[in-house]
């Protein structure tokens, strides 16, 4: 049997919504920011998670990071479920897992220096020596890509793409084993953002990193990870090797999503899968298969029966009537 | 007046920041020409700080207050905008030529119902009112497809989703007919099947109302997707320019080629590593004589530290500004 | 709009409640009345007796619970001082504050929104410049000063104004010019960022666009935006106000609520203070009420949020 790093079982989220005054707190609306979201993922692969604003894949990764309690549902790290982790064992997980968000303007304090950012998770786990610790950020930030002598500057002294490696060498400090990468390149300059993206696959193979990717360009997911999940309105629609999903996608929505790619070139205006209407609210997704709504080939059923996850003979798994056993 | 098959002309455009102090002078465009003929679809490519946005408001004349225009000309229908005084390039913006901005969510004023915001143009420009305001109305949220327009002009911009006030500001944008529509970023904040959506609206509307429409974008995809003709922008240049096809198939400049080479693509999974580019893009306060790109270009010359590139002719409508293709 | 506005008319209730109990709370800790009351050697039954008398040997929620009850009829007991109920004491020199403070406000309003307006479109001109150390320079004067200043210029060397008093509008200008020297730089200061940062909005751009005049884009769009955060603050500034009439008023040898506050601290008259503290605080908690509803008629997203 597979030892999985993580290993995220049935996770549900739910907020509960508007100002309900304080008092009654029992029959407020809910909104099912993930509703049912299950993956595994192997020490040193990687998980895209995409779909569309509101689809739950933001709320997923702050789940991972413990950023938000889970509703119900579990995360196992390394075999020990740590969902409801406190004190010390959450800590020992919060130093294994790290994050890089989006935007490297406002992620790192403008008021330090690049050495103390880095520098920073270090110290306040404080197990190391003033020489060690010296050591390793100046080690960091080379495998990074910077100077040396980028220690002693400040945040705003560099461009948008040597701040995310200097995001990344913090990230890295603590040499977690899973890093939660939140639309990584997506403020970067487009001729950046493939330093960054080759930089992030060395990284994993040097320190044999695992990540979770959250990006809504298809293709950067695609070109990054071994495994992606589509999610939907809170769940997970479609997941399989990368490389089946953006080759062959099964469920109506992938297609649609991926057939919405802008062409690569001129003459790749290919015959695209449109969809009609908006993305429900997740306040109130419809019956049956959330889908349906703006789904090509809504059936009567769909209406009515959500379909369950199923497995396809290629081995990946898809949520949809059309898929599953007749 | 019909000045042929040319909509709009850009000559030598320098559109330059100064900074707070007076002395840090940004050079944000540079000697920027080109033509737009009617009809037709210009993208403009480029990456943050390569004036490709400063271009446009130069062209819209709502630049920002320290911007200003220094030298060149717009000419517009052969009249020159940059000599227009305020209240008559008034009357042409929002009438014949008319610009969407990048973020649907802050396009428009939140205090106000979007049916107020759609009038404004069309009872400035149209001296509309009434019912024939209303009928105006209804008919411009339906082109731009918008179910139930009544009740959506009745709302505010928080009551909408991006892509649907995304569409409303493209309503806006196209209410008195303009014959030019600029498009910055115009859907680079949008969700994928929604920009796919707004980007079927956008080709429905160029071609259903006769635009001539220049794109500002980042994406190649993009151009791809609606331009017949790209313009590529470094450092406040223009570094290349040709047909959509050329570009793609036959780039000259070693910017353009590095660029092209360094989009990852679903549908050719395999390569493990990305060609990337090293280096960021220069300061524009502190350009270094020659070409801007040569620190960071893969086959520089020695030449290129020293001066800067004419255009030099590739194909008829191809042009590139590179020494190693004057080479060539 | 109506969810909105009774959401808001609880939270004022329950700040009444609060408000109240904090002075009841206050008025008990602030030592035994009876021994004030009674002469010095007065005997334990006596002090028991009176402490009855009042009902004061009653559980503390039953004389809070009529403490409220008097306090909804209006009943704050009598002035030591004056012999008189506290509440209709208070009720008389009200008016005089309220014609100052609000006089003030509308001051205030008026001068700082259209210096900051003009201060944030001509940006960098000598007008902001003066605006910026004119708002400076008001804040960081104390009122007492400004107020005796004010007398020795205006009445005392010119005779333009009477120096103190109150028998006609002519002697309003001096203490309102006063009072409201604060606040108009307070409300310049928010105006000119606020117009700034709404100038430089997308919308604004957008607005531009369409082909609009720029008169029309400030006045319609970039004011109203402005004023949001305007009104957020007019709540703060009233109460600022409302208070800052203490001094004001002393200086001006004003009739008012804060010169009477002024006498009963000095002369511990305690149901008149503790009258005008719930008296200010309930009239302060419903102009912030009426502020929060002005506030969802002016900003559609307060209003539908």
């Amino acid at each position: 049997m597979t030892q999985y790093l993580l290993e995220a079982d049935n996770l549900v989220k739910h907020f509960p919504v508007g100002r309900g005054g304080g008092f009654r707190q029992t029959n407020r609306p809910m909104i099912k920011a993930v509703d049912g979201v299950s993956f595994k993922l192997e020490a040193g692969t990687s998980l895209g998670l995409v779909g569309e604003s509101g689809c739950g894949k933001t709320t997923t990764a702050r789940l991972l990071l413990r950023l938000y309690d889970v509703t119900a549902g579990s995360i196992r790290f390394g075999g020990e479920e740590v969902q409801n982790a406190t004190g010390k064992p959450l800590r020992a997980y919060r130093n294994q897992v790290q994050a890089v968000f989006q935007d490297p303007y406002s992620s790192l304090n403008p008021r330090m220096r690049v050495r103390d950012i880095v520098a920073e998770p270090l110290v306040a786990q404080g197990q190391m020596g003033r020489k060690e610790l010296r050591d390793w950020v100046n080690e960091l930030l080379s495998v990074v890509g910077l100077d040396a002598n980028a220690a002693h500057r400040f945040p705003h002294e560099f461009s948008g793409g040597q701040r995310q490696r200097i995001a990344i060498a913090r990230g890295l400090a603590l040499r977690p084993r899973l890093v939660i990468l939140d639309e990584p390149v997506s403020a970067l300059d487009v001729s950046i953002r493939a330093q960054i993206l080759n930089l992030l696959q060395d990284l994993q193979d040097k320190f044999n990193l695992s990540y979770v990717l959250i990006a809504h360009d298809l293709d950067v997911v695609a070109h990054m990870c071994d495994v992606i999940a589509v999610m939907y309105l809170g769940k997970i629609v479609e997941m399989g090797t990368a490389d089946s999903i953006s080759r062959a996608p099964a469920h109506p929505y992938t297609q649609a999503l991926f057939s919405a790619r802008l062409p690569a070139r001129p003459d790749g205006r290919a015959a695209r899968i449109k969809l009609s209407g908006e993305i429900p609210s997740p306040l109130n997704p419809p019956p049956g298969c959330h889908f349906h709504t703006r789904c090509p080939h809504v059936m009567a059923r769909c209406r009515s029966a959500q379909p369950p996850l199923t497995t396809l003979p290629d081995g990946r798994i898809a949520a949809c009537h059309l898929l599953g056993p007749a | 007046m019909n000045h042929g098959d040319t909509l709009l002309q850009v000559k030598d455009l320098k559109t330059h920041i100064l900074g707070r102090d007076g002395l840090r002078v940004t050079k944000a465009v540079d000697g920027v020409s080109f033509d737009l003929k009617r009809g037709e679809t210009l993208g403009i490519i480029g990456e943050s700080g390569s004036g490709k946005t400063m271009t446009a408001l130069s062209i819209m004349r709502i630049l920002p207050e320290a911007a200003r225009v220094i030298s060149g000309e717009i000419l517009f229908n052969g009249e020159n905008l940059l000599k227009k005084g305020d209240a008559e390039m008034r009357r042409l913006r929002g009438e014949q030529m008319s610009m969407i901005l990048q973020d649907p969510m802050v396009s428009l004023d939140p205090l106000f119902t979007v049916g107020s915001q759609l009038a404004e143009p069309l009872k400035v420009h149209r001296r509309l009112s009434g019912a024939p305001l209303a009928n105006r109305m209804t008919e411009l949220m339906s082109a731009v497809s918008i179910p139930s327009p009544e009740t959506r002009l009745k709302q505010y911009p928080h009551q909408m989703s991006g892509g649907m006030l995304q569409r409303i500001v493209g309503a806006i944008a196209i209410s008195c007919d303009p014959q030019l529509l600029i498009a910055d970023e115009p859907t680079t904040a949008l969700d994928p099947t929604v920009q796919a959506q707004f980007l079927d609206l956008l080709e429905t509307l160029r071609d259903s109302k006769h635009l001539s429409v220049i794109v500002v974008t980042h994406d190649f995809g993009v151009a791809a997707r609606l331009c017949d003709r790209v313009m590529v922008m470094y450092a406040g240049r223009v570094v290349e320019m040709g047909p959509i096809r050329e570009i793609f198939d036959h780039p000259r400049h070693p910017y353009t080629k590095a660029l092209l080479a360094s989009i990852p693509d679903a549908t050719e999974l395999g390569a493990r590593r990305l060609r990337s580019i090293e280096g960021s893009p220069p300061d524009l306060a502190m350009l270094p004589p020659g070409c801007p790109f040569a620190p960071r270009c893969p086959s520089v010359l020695e030449r290129c530290h020293r001066e800067y590139p004419g255009e030099f002719r590739i194909a008829s409508e191809h042009v590139a500004s590179c020494w190693q293709v004057s080479a060539q | 709009m109506l969810r909105y506005f009774f959401s808001r008319l609880r939270l004022a209730v329950i700040t009444i409640l609060g408000v109240s109990l904090i002075v009841f709370v206050t008025s008990r800790m602030s030592g035994d009345v009876t021994l004030l009351l009674l002469p010095q050697d007065a005997s334990e039954a006596d002090i028991k007796a009176m402490q009855h008398e009042l009902g004061l040997d009653a559980p503390y929620y039953v004389q809070y619970y009529k403490f409220l009850r008097n306090v909804a009829d209006g009943d704050f007991g009598e002035s030591l001082r004056y012999r008189e109920p506290a509440f209709s004491l208070i009720m008389s020199r009200l008016p005089a504050t309220l014609e100052l403070a609000f006089s003030a406000f509308i001051l205030s309003t008026i001068v700082g929104l259209l210096m900051g307006i003009v201060s944030a479109r001509m940006r960098s001109s000598w007008i902001d410049y003066f605006s910026r150390i004119f708002s400076i320079t008001a804040q960081s004067m104390p009122s007492f000063w400004v107020g005796i200043m004010l007398i020795l210029v205006f009445a005392v060397e010119l005779h333009w104004l009477p120096t103190s008093g109150a028998q006609g509008v002519e002697y309003l200008v001096l203490p309102v010019v006063t009072l409201a020297l604060v606040p108009i730089a307070s409300t310049l200061r928010i105006t000119r960022s606020a117009m700034l940062q709404t100038l430089d909005a997308d919308y604004v751009k957008f607005l531009r666009v369409k082909g609009l005049r720029e008169q029309f884009i400030v006045w319609k769009h970039a004011l109203r935006n402005a004023l949001v955060p305007v009104i957020a603050i007019s709540g703060l500034t009233l109460g600022f106000l409302i208070g800052g009439t203490v001094i004001v008023e002393s200086v001006f040898a004003w009739p008012g609520l804060g010169n009477l506050m002024v006498e009963s601290i000095f002369t511990r008259d305690y149901p008149v203070i503790q009258a005008g503290v719930l008296v200010t605080s309930i009239f302060l908690i419903f102009l912030n009420l009426a502020v929060d509803l002005l506030f969802g008629v002016i900003d559609p997203r307060v209003r539908f949020g």
